[in-house]
């Protein structure tokens, strides 16, 4: 035995494909990521290892502590046999103890390069290959920090003569032709060509690829290579994650995946996160994704960012069909944060910020909104509401006596808070080679835009890995969240979005100043400040406990049970509320306070067990995944409610009444259990290929529907591994065709649509309440799963220093569970019928760029897709209302009017076609489909939908020395938006109008933006085009400016990193949507707590 | 060793993870029975009939039967607040109507019901209570006809079934309204031999009885101009032992319901578990924190006579400057008048008296009067008194007070007009009007008037005998005078003024202001069309249309 601490190594390979069998493209891998990450010193000198093995092979040793540590061996089987058959017993080694007493004997010597090793003989050394040379070629190839990168592959172009680069970087070639070229490779480098010529020395920088091709990302039950993915998975990292200031995580999503649409409805405290759709709407019944926290079901929104380590989107079927019967809208897998098992670390991550509206309304001053009402009522010959007298006199009352004769802005009245927002994360991590540990404590909390009202989130996470011996490990996590939504038990949001200017805020009763009794609604002042309140808290406590066991090597076993326990318990305090007239007389809404308490309680139960076995036969791979699972759900809720709370200051039930006390309560279960396997074979990590079935039962359906089967198939072809793609790989050096189908199902229909239940019907005889039951559904026995087939075609590459992925997928469900409409006269609500059948046909398109030079890095990346949503069959159910579903057109599509222009006049009016409702001059004409002279509901027509189109991102990335910025743009290419009502039209249901609707149709303004105002006229409100709007927009989602104060500064306060930054969220937006509401607002009157522009500021702090 | 170990353990896990019984997966609702198990005992019938007496008390806005509502959408009334709702009298209902589909499809949840409790005697496994088990049938049936009486008045010829449609034979066509009375008809003679007349149970007061049964009969007859068989019903109901109650103004009051002889059938409501209903907040004036949102228009006010039987264009007792004076009590019964006392607060709705009177105060107080300047406050100028009633402030939202259904007095009205018209005039027709307008010290109707001259007594006496109490459509609809009465302005008072001299009246009680020197004062309420073509039926809801293609459309909808 031989020991040889620093030798000048160097071998020569007679054929290119031995080094990848030699070295496989794992140690490249880990060699690299191993040299980049840990730079530092001496886990040589601390790591220790256990073995104790009889009869096994080398091999199998070495892997064994490949296994255990982060070691990685390099050898070449040629050289040193590896199948020698050994007994190790060592324990608590370090890996130079142990390498000398598994090469006693022989003439193997190694050498320990951080975590490399190397093992080598004495026949190849340089000198004896040297000898042999007549021309050659030398040099030594480093990374751009200037390091030495072993193991790069230097081969001449077009041929199979090649080397590596030993220990030190350095690399020779011998009796190569002068017009050779040379081509440097790496894996997770990007590929280098030079022209030999006359050189004779030639050193070479390699450059990292930005992709990391490295990259393992999430899959169901495991994980995968990102090169070697067959299915379409997107994923994020917490680098991307960290960079945004959002409270709900599903905000994370928008505008940063193809093919995932994020769309924010409300702005409100805690109720702000969005609506996920993956690859469009595969069914009308639930289309949210499937969303697993460390394998356990959750609420995406129930996971603070901070804790995120990692999100993948599984969008085809091939990758999601592991999850079978609820992956049918797409499957999102969030991996937490894990300790790495180095010294003791410490990090604290903050931001606050304020919050305002993207958008208000201008409503009108209190004069116009008088002389407007008149006007409408007028001119469908009602008798006026307002007095000419007031409406003359109004601005000179209203200056002598503001309060009496109002004109308020009711926005400044109410939204007077900023919505502060304030994050803190603080994590600690720790631990050594048997046990790691992770501990992150996050808060969060959001004000409302208006008092009383807010959203706080504390949560606790623990994770810990246990590591008892090579075969066994454990892992037990410990998640903790407490959430509190408080608002006034009367919302101001509905009045304050409707009440018109005239409408008084405070009276001067007696010199105090009191709340005033509008004459329609509630003041939302008076119920901000009188109304009670109402908390939603949501405690939260979830266990996720997990065993590992290696039988051998190749096998593995894992099992996880993850109980979780939630609640939401809703308490509404509804106090009096009372208002007064200007004379001083009270108003009293609500005589006496009512308390209303719901306790709602969730217990979920999910296990499931994995073997797992992976094994290299020569060039083939093959991993078995072979698992079982089953979740079962409860739900027990109950609520008690008492009024008359003589003294309001005692909040709880037992200080209430017990006359009218009241209590309810009830529940629900659901279980499902399943079987799954994935068999994952390549043969040279170039073809690919991979197939997954799941046998899931559920009690969703009757016996003898319970159990479906979701199989699916995918195949991967890395072109760019091929020789014959050698000439190309300068420019394409990456590039994989991808091929997938596969069937998933959907489940989340209700608990039990296979039967029709009896429900309480409540009558009363006598004064007395006396119990009924009733029927008001039909039974379908004969329903199951709805089945989800998706076939996707997808091209990973890499072109010059261009990240392209292109997917196109075709997806069909078939059987979507529908409430088919039967005749109303039937008297109940429809079964469940498997009916329908939607399409979406759509693509998926990413392209990124990074690139540094010197103190400048750049990156940009681009995400664009398309999804075409096609309802194909509903059994012929067509029947609309404004939002439908017909048959060859999309989910929802709006059904209305096409709306032409005004009527001019009276003879315009006599010889156009019927249309019903007060049609006076400027009132909405419509367009006579059918032409058959009436305009009835067969002129209805599409006229537009809600699913979004071209959904698009772009992402900005600069970095300058220690400063860094970083902008994310996102928007929809198409989209329809519809608002009515108290939105949009002027004074319907008591409320008033916009300036914009000053702008309504006269003899002496023909082309106005609105009709001429006519009050609660059916006409104009018909649906129709006229109400329809561009919802497409850009959104700068995202600015961010930040500055990592210099390491030579921070090594002298024993920090690790000290980040600030700025950065502003939704701060400019355009489109074409109405003037005063956000873009995403949803269909309906537009009442909703207003979508949010944030600012602020934050630390990231590290040491 | 160890290893071996760790083996069993694991494989003891797994076992006990996933050879639980196939039972995991059969979850079932917690509180209420399927369908496939339910209905085979006599208290499971009980429950499925009281579940189809549910059906009357379905929303139909603001929990109130949808009876109460039709007179809103008549000449006599108004609702502000519900635009859908309007389209009903206003003559702009299109078939997508929501309002007009939920009167359809809660009439036919009605249906549904109770043809599945009738169903349901089939079912049983065991009878111990034969009578009882009858009785609950015919409860279910006599529920039933009630429901597709309004269904047919409403929409005229309408799908019909008594056995409940499975879904492959859900598509049928429309039955002819006739078809359906008739069995309609036949069904409540039946059904009035099993039913009793009372119930002893205290907790089984307000199930149908037979007065109920025989009353709908007059009623359905009755509107179907099927004078024998009404005159017939109601005969027998008024030999059950019903009578008037003494007190008109207290009908609307829940603690003069409970001994009354006179309801023969109502809705109860009770304030708790079940919520009470808001006819108080939507009814009282704008001083009480009601809404002013139901109300009478300027004709329901001008039609209740003089205090000595004659309307007020010929009454010399009328003053057009004291219009509310000397003129039948139901006036102040039924409905606010300005001048009025309401809850010890003087209603006043001109529009410059922006103080009125406080009774509440000792010494009285003069206070704002919001019932004169709120813009919302009763667009009519007048207010609905009955079942406005209110006692404290939770009521406005919460009333017991129940809805009359059925009363003596209608069953009244149904014999004298049928009588009247089928030329049977004799002096039980005098007995019966007289017996009304008696009550209210209103004097007798002349006798040895002619047919015409009673019918014109009668129509009048019926619009303020029973103003409000969901009727109104019906009759104007049947006696074919809608087309006169939805046609044009809807009035309501001169904002600033009185009336300078009163309408004049035709036979059927319909004033026509056109005489009025000051009418152009008037306030508009709303304009109203009726095509005689198409408006005396509602529109089939589009959404049955669309669906089925064996229900065709009411004409020229």
């Amino acid at each position: 035995m031989k020991k040889n601490e620093c030798i000048s190594w160097e071998w020569k390979v007679p054929r290119l494909q031995k080094v990848f069998r030699i070295m496989k493209l794992t140690v490249f891998l880990l060699l690299f990521s191993v040299i980049s990450v840990f730079a530092s010193k001496s886990y040589s000198q601390t790591k220790v290892l256990n073995l104790d093995m009889k009869n096994s092979t080398v091999k199998e040793v070495l892997r064994n502590i490949e296994k255990q540590s982060e070691f990685v061996f390099m050898y070449s089987e040629k050289l040193i046999d590896v199948n020698r058959e050994v007994s190790v017993n060592v324990k608590n080694k370090k890996i130079s103890e142990v390498l000398d007493e598994l090469f006693a004997g022989t003439d193997v010597s190694y050498k320990v390069k951080n975590r490399f090793v190397l093992l080598t003989t004495p026949e190849v050394t340089g000198s004896d290959l040297l000898a042999q040379q007549q021309k050659s070629v030398s040099g030594k190839v480093t990374d751009s920090g200037g390091q030495p990168l072993p193991g790069v592959t230097v081969v001449v172009k077009g041929t199979t003569q090649g080397t590596v680069t030993n220990a030190d970087g350095e690399y020779s070639l011998t009796n190569i032709p002068e017009e050779a070229t040379l081509v440097f490779s790496f894996v997770g480098m990007r590929t280098q060509e030079v022209v030999v010529g006359s050189q004779t020395s030639i050193n070479m920088t390699m450059e990292e690829e930005f992709i990391g091709i490295d990259e393992v990302v999430a899959i169901g039950y495991g994980t995968q290579k990102k090169v070697n993915l067959t299915g379409a998975v997107n994923s994020l990292n917490s680098v991307d994650i960290e960079k945004r200031q959002v409270g709900q995580s599903s905000m994370l999503l928008q505008g940063v995946s193809p093919g995932v649409t994020v769309t924010q409805e409300s702005g409100k405290p805690g109720g702000d996160g969005g609506t996920i759709r993956i690859r469009g709407i595969g069914t009308l019944n639930d289309a949210n994704p499937l969303i697993l926290v460390d394998g356990v079901p959750m609420d995406l929104n129930n996971i603070d960012p901070s804790l995120i380590e990692s999100i993948s989107i599984l969008k085809d079927a091939a990758s999601a069909s592991i999850y079978g019967a609820r992956a049918a809208n797409g499957v999102i897998l969030v991996t937490t944060k894990r300790a790495s098992g180095k010294e003791f670390s410490f990090k604290y991550n903050g931001y606050t910020g304020i919050k305002e509206p993207t958008n208000l309304k201008q409503r009108v001053n209190a004069v116009d909104h008088m002389s407007m009402l008149n006007l409408s009522y007028e001119n469908i010959g009602r008798t006026p509401v307002y007095s000419e007298e007031l409406i003359n006199n109004y601005e000179s009352l209203h200056k002598e006596d503001p309060l009496l004769y109002p004109d308020t802005d009711w926005y400044k009245k109410v939204y007077t808070e900023n919505g502060f927002t304030q994050n803190h994360s603080l994590s600690f991590e720790g631990g050594n080679e048997k046990i790691k540990v992770l501990g992150t404590l996050g808060y969060y909390d959001q004000e409302a835009i208006y008092k009383h009202s807010g959203f706080e989130r504390y949560s606790f996470r623990l994770n810990s890995d246990m590591k008892i011996n090579p075969k066994l490990a454990f892992k037990a996590d410990v998640f903790f969240q407490f959430m509190e939504t408080k608002d006034p038990a009367r919302s101001p949001v509905g009045n304050v979005n409707v009440l018109a200017s005239h409408e008084p805020t405070f009276y001067n009763i007696n010199g105090e100043l009191k709340h005033a009794a509008p004459s329609v609604g509630g003041n939302p002042l008076a119920d901000l400040e009188q109304g009670g309140y109402k908390k939603i808290q949501s405690p939260s406590l979830l266990l996720n406990l997990g065993l590992i066991y290696n039988f051998n090597e190749d096998l593995r076993l894992e099992f996880n049970y993850s109980p979780h326990l939630w609640e939401n318990y809703t308490k509404e305090f509804e106090k009096v509320v009372e208002v007064f007239r200007p004379d001083g007389s009270k108003v009293v809404r609500n005589s006496v306070a009512e308390l209303t308490e719901i306790s709602d309680r969730f217990v979920n139960h999910n296990t499931w067990g994995t073997l797992n076995y992976e094994k290299a036969f020569g060039l083939h791979n093959l991993r078995l995944l072979l698992g079982a699972s089953q979740e079962a759900y409860s739900s027990r809720w109950f609520s008690g409610f008492r009024d008359n709370f003589d003294l309001p200051q005692y909040d709880v039930l037992n200080a209430g009444d017990l006359g009218k006390q009241q209590s309810n309560g009830s529940g629900y279960e659901w279980a499902l259990r399943s079987f799954f396997g994935r068999i994952n074979y390549d043969f040279k990590d170039k073809y690919l290929f991979e197939a997954n079935i799941r046998y899931d039962g559920s009690s969703r359906f009757a016996s003898g529907n319970k159990y479906g089967v979701f199989p699916s198939f995918s195949a991967g072809w890395r072109i760019s591994e091929e020789s014959f793609w050698e000439p190309y790989r300068n420019v394409v050096d990456y590039l994989k065709f991808r091929l997938s189908w596969g069937q998933l199902g959907n489940q989340n229909i209700g608990y039990y649509p296979y039967d029709a239940f009896l429900q309480s019907a409540t009558v009363i005889f006598n004064s007395s309440a006396i119990k009924g039951l009733s029927v008001a559904d039909m039974a379908n026995p004969d329903i199951s799963w709805e089945t989800t087939e998706m076939l996707n075609s997808g091209l990973d590459m890499n072109i010059y220093k261009f990240n392209v992925s292109f997917d196109y997928y075709y997806k069909k469900t078939n059987g979507i569970l529908l409430q088919l409409d039967v005749p109303a006269y039937l008297g109940v609500t429809p079964p469940y019928q498997n009916a329908g059948v939607v399409e979406n046909k759509g693509w998926d398109f990413s392209l990124g760029y990074n690139d540094k030079k010197d103190d400048f890095f750049y990156g940009i990346n681009l995400s664009l897709s398309d999804v075409k949503n096609k309802i194909l069959d509903l059994k012929g159910a067509n029947v609309g209302g404004l939002m439908v579903n017909f048959e060859g057109y999309p989910i929802n599509s709006f059904y209305g009017y096409e709306a032409i222009g005004y009527f001019q006049n009276d003879d315009d009016i006599e010889n156009s076609p019927k249309q019903s409702g007060n049609i006076i001059p400027g009132s909405i004409k419509y367009k006579d489909q059918d032409d058959n002279k009436v305009i009835d509901g067969d002129d209805r027509r599409i006229i537009g939908n809600r699913i979004p189109r071209y959904t698009y991102g772009l992402n900005l990335n600069l970095g300058w020395k220690n400063f860094d910025f970083s902008m994310l743009l996102q928007g929809v290419g198409k989209r329809n938006g519809y608002l009515l009502e108290k939105g949009i039209w002027p004074f319907s249901n008591g409320s008033t109008a916009l300036e914009m609707h000053k702008d309504y149709w006269t003899a002496d303004n023909p082309n106005a933006s609105f009709p001429s105002l006519s009050f609660n006229d059916s006409n104009n409100y018909q649906n129709s085009t006229f109400w329809l709007k561009d919802a497409s927009y850009v959104r700068l989602k995202n600015i961010q400016l930040g500055y990592t104060l210099p390491q030579h500064f921070l090594d002298k306060i024993n920090v690790d990193r000290l980040r600030f930054f700025i950065t502003g969220e939704n701060l400019l937006t355009f489109d074409n949507f109405w003037e005063g509401f956000d873009v995403e607002s949803p269909v309906g009157e537009g009442t909703h707590y207003p979508q949010q522009k944030s600012y602020s500021f934050g630390i990231n702090l590290s040491f | 060793m160890k290893n071996i170990y760790y083996n069993k353990v694991l494989i003891f896990l797994l076992i006990l993870l996933f050879t639980s019984c196939e039972e995991y997966l059969e979850k079932y609702p917690i509180d209420n029975p399927s369908v496939s198990v339910f209905l085979t005992t006599e208290r499971e019938l009980e429950l499925a009939v009281n579940g189809a007496y549910a059906a009357l008390w379905l929303n139909f806005k603001e929990d109130l039967p949808f009876t109460q509502h039709l007179d809103l959408a008549s000449d006599i009334g108004w609702n502000r607040s519900w635009g859908d709702f309007q389209e009903l009298g206003n003559g702009k209902v299109e078939p997508t109507n929501p309002v007009n589909q939920l009167l359809w499809e809660n009439l036919y949840i009605g249906v549904q019901r109770c043809n599945y409790a009738i169903k349901g005697k089939e079912t049983l496994e065991k009878i111990t209570d034969q009578d009882k088990v009858d009785r609950l049938v015919a409860e279910a049936r006599v529920l039933r006809s009630y429901f597709y009486s309004h269904l047919v008045e409403l929409f005229g010829d309408v799908p019909f079934y008594t056995s409940n449609l499975t879904l492959e034979e859900s598509e049928i066509g429309r039955t002819s309204k006739i078809e359906i009375v008739d069995f309609i008809l036949k069904e409540l003679e039946e059904a009035s031999g099993v039913i009793p007349l009372d119930y002893s149970s205290t907790k089984d007061i307000g199930r149908v009885t037979k007065g109920m049964t025989l009353a709908l009969k007059s009623r359905v007859a009755l509107y179907n101009e099927n004078w024998d068989t009404a005159i017939d019903a109601a005969e027998r109901v008024m030999e059950l032992g019903y009578s008037l109650d003494d007190d008109y103004s207290q009908l609307y009051r829940k603690e003069y319901q409970q001994g009354s002889t006179e309801i023969i059938f109502k809705l109860d409501y009770l304030d708790g578990p079940i919520k009470g209903h808001d006819l108080p907040r939507w009814c009282s004036p704008r001083m009480h924190s009601g809404y002013s949102a139901y109300i009478p228009v300027q004709p329901m006010i001008d039609s209740y006579l003089c205090v000595d039987g004659l309307d007020i264009s010929q009454s010399p007792l009328y003053d057009p400057q004291n219009p509310y004076e000397n003129r039948d009590p139901r006036l102040h019964y039924s409905t606010i008048v300005p001048g009025a006392l309401y809850r010890g607060i003087q209603y006043e709705t001109h529009r410059d008296s922006v103080m009125c009177w406080d009774y509440n105060t000792n010494p009285p107080s003069r206070v704002a009067n919001i019932d004169a300047t709120n813009p919302y406050a009763s667009f009519s100028g007048y207010s609905w008194r009955k079942y406005a009633h209110f006692v404290n402030s939770r009521e406005l939202d919460n009333s017991e007070t129940g809805v009359i259904l059925m009363r003596y007095a209608e069953v009244l009205l149904n014999y004298a007009e049928a009588k009247i018209e089928a030329n049977q005039i004799d002096e039980s027709v005098y007995e019966a009007l007289n017996l009304i307008r008696n009550r209210v010290d209103m004097p007798d109707v002349e006798q040895g008037s002619s047919v015409a001259e009673l019918r014109s007594i009668l129509r009048k006496e019926r619009k303020v005998e029973l103003a409000f109490e969901g009727l109104r459509l019906y009759d104007i609809r049947r006696w074919g005078i809608a087309e006169e009465v939805l046609n044009g302005p809807l009035y309501g008072r001169i904002p600033r003024g009185l009336l300078s001299a009163a309408p004049t009246f035709d036979e059927n009680g319909t004033p026509d202001y056109s005489n009025v020197p000051n009418k152009d004062e008037m306030r508009i309420i709303e304009m109203r069309t009726f095509d005689a073509s198409k408006n005396y039926l509602f529109p089939v809801p589009q959404f049955e249309i669309d669906i089925n293609d064996l229900i065709e459309q009411n004409p020229n909808y």
